[in-house]
């Protein structure tokens, strides 16, 4: 039997079974795919902090994917031009200035109220059903109808941007099939177009939105970003929180309902889902399984060596079952203490939409809780063939 | 009915035509790695035999099944 098997149906199902034999047996691990696959938790945060380990492993894999299929007369170009200011996936310097960019645009919105009329308006057309999809209905609207908002995206289009922002993501697999790819490069066309038409028209007519301040402070900014830059950066602020956000409301929407210990201590608490338990959950079942890294240079790390261009996946939601770091680590405890989860990474690199995330999260729970107080869920879920960012293809809770 | 014989010589087909390699030289255990293939070429090799197959295949079975041999075995089994 193979440790890392991570397309296996039952390995996406329950992935932790296969974490926890590597952590035991092989924390950094040689895999026969050949990157390196490190699951333990003092590795992958040494790791994280760690620059001779880069990010962006998928965009040099993108561009020489890129450069390869013109000699087949394909052209995969629109993936490479849409991520190409991913933060994710971009190093220092760069990596500085657009964040700080981001950062600088992005202050003082206020997004409390708006992510709560949302939670309203979305639970408010399944409130008396016996029986729903909650990916479809709320989970996987949620992230794009808020951001949405939050850029100044017309309403009527969130839809199909949420439709192609979840075909995009899937650039930051590990494993990539070319099926995958043209449809990769569809949906990046459609991204750049709607972008690169939203941006003239936020540079005509500035509103209060964030697409109209990325316009207004690159005009005044001294080292102004191209066009494409500012593509890219939209596409990422539209699609960085939407695939982690639609799992971590999923599978937590899942792992309460399967466990009524747990929905009875939520429910019986006055601020059910407090920083510490959203932590927690975070902890037990969050989104990003596996993160990609690619060695800077020949170096040795943990007695390995490591060599130029070998590409690392971290396995964050494996360190966050390291047993060496937490105490019953397959349990879910409300009131742990000193959580140092991993969820959102560690380092340089930290996840910029951490206080977003946990706000959907809050307020898109409690609400779903307090409206649905009884709710059940069935564990036989079809899940999507992605352990980056694991998530339920549909969630069917029966009122 | 495809035999298996008649799989490993379009998967060999398929390799000399994208590395150039001599046909007479292929050694069917040879890993696709030692015979020039990488994550990006075996994908469009992939599509290739998914295609002539009419199969659907996982990423992963490059690596999982990592020489002609293998791989042709892998495909006879689902063309049962």
């Amino acid at each position: 039997m193979k440790l890392w098997n991570p397309l296996s149906p039952d390995n996406i199902k329950d992935p932790y079974p296969m974490y926890e034999s590597l952590r035991t047996r092989a924390p950094i691990f040689r895999a026969h795919t050949g990157e390196w696959v490190v699951t333990g938790y003092s590795d992958v945060k040494a790791i994280l902090k760690d620059n001779r380990f880069k990010a962006g492993n998928k965009k040099d894999w993108i561009e020489r994917g890129v450069t390869y299929f013109k000699s087949k007369d394909q052209d995969f170009t629109a993936i490479a031009k849409a991520i190409n200011s991913f933060v994710l996936l971009i190093n220092p310097p760069e990596h500085g200035q657009i964040r700080r960019f981001i950062m600088e645009a992005w202050k003082d919105h206020e997004v409390e109220q708006l992510i709560s009329e949302n939670v309203q308006e979305l639970i408010l057309p399944i409130k008396s059903l016996d029986s729903f999809d909650a990916v479809e209905t709320f989970t996987s609207r949620l992230p794009a109808l808020t951001i949405s908002k939050i850029l100044g995206v017309p309403v009527d289009e969130y839809v199909r941007l949420r439709n192609a922002g979840r075909q995009l993501i899937k650039v930051i697999n590990p494993y990539i099939s070319y099926k995958e790819l043209v449809l990769m490069n569809k949906a990046a066309k459609e991204f750049i177009d709607f972008f690169r038409e939203l941006i003239t028209q936020k540079t005509k007519i500035p509103e209060d939105d964030l697409v109209s301040n990325i316009v207004r402070l690159n005009k005044k900014s001294n080292e102004t970003l191209s066009e494409n830059q500012l593509i890219s950066i939209c596409i990422f602020l539209f699609i960085a929180g939407e695939e982690t956000t639609i799992s971590f409301l999923s599978t937590t929407i899942l792992n309460i309902g399967l466990n009524s210990k747990l929905k009875t201590q939520l429910t019986k608490r006055l601020d059910s889902f407090s920083d510490k338990v959203i932590d927690e959950l975070l902890r037990y079942d969050g989104p990003v399984h596996l993160l990609g890294r690619i060695a800077h240079n020949d170096f040795e790390y943990g007695g390995y060596n490591i060599r130029k261009n070998d590409v690392i996946t971290l396995c964050l939601a494996s360190a966050n079952r390291d047993q060496k770091q937490f105490d019953r680590p397959n349990e879910i405890d409300i009131d742990r203490y000193a959580n140092k989860h991993l969820a959102f990474g560690q380092g340089t690199h930290f996840c910029l939409g951490d206080w977003i995330a946990r706000k959907q999260a809050k307020i898109g729970l409690t609400a779903f809780l307090n409206t649905f107080p009884n709710y059940s869920v069935s564990n036989r879920i079809e899940w999507n063939d992605n352990l980056s960012i694991r998530s339920p293809k549909e969630l069917r809770v029966q009122i | 009915m495809t035999s298996s014989i008649e799989i490993q010589n379009f998967i060999i087909e398929l390799i000399v035509n994208e590395t150039k390699i001599d046909r007479s030289s292929i050694d069917i255990d040879a890993s696709f790695q030692e015979l020039g293939l990488d994550s990006i070429n075996s994908m469009f090799l992939l599509e290739e035999i998914e295609n002539k197959f009419q199969l659907t295949l996982s990423p992963l079975y490059f690596w999982d099944y990592p020489t002609i041999r293998a791989f042709s075995g892998l495909i006879s089994e689902k063309l049962l």
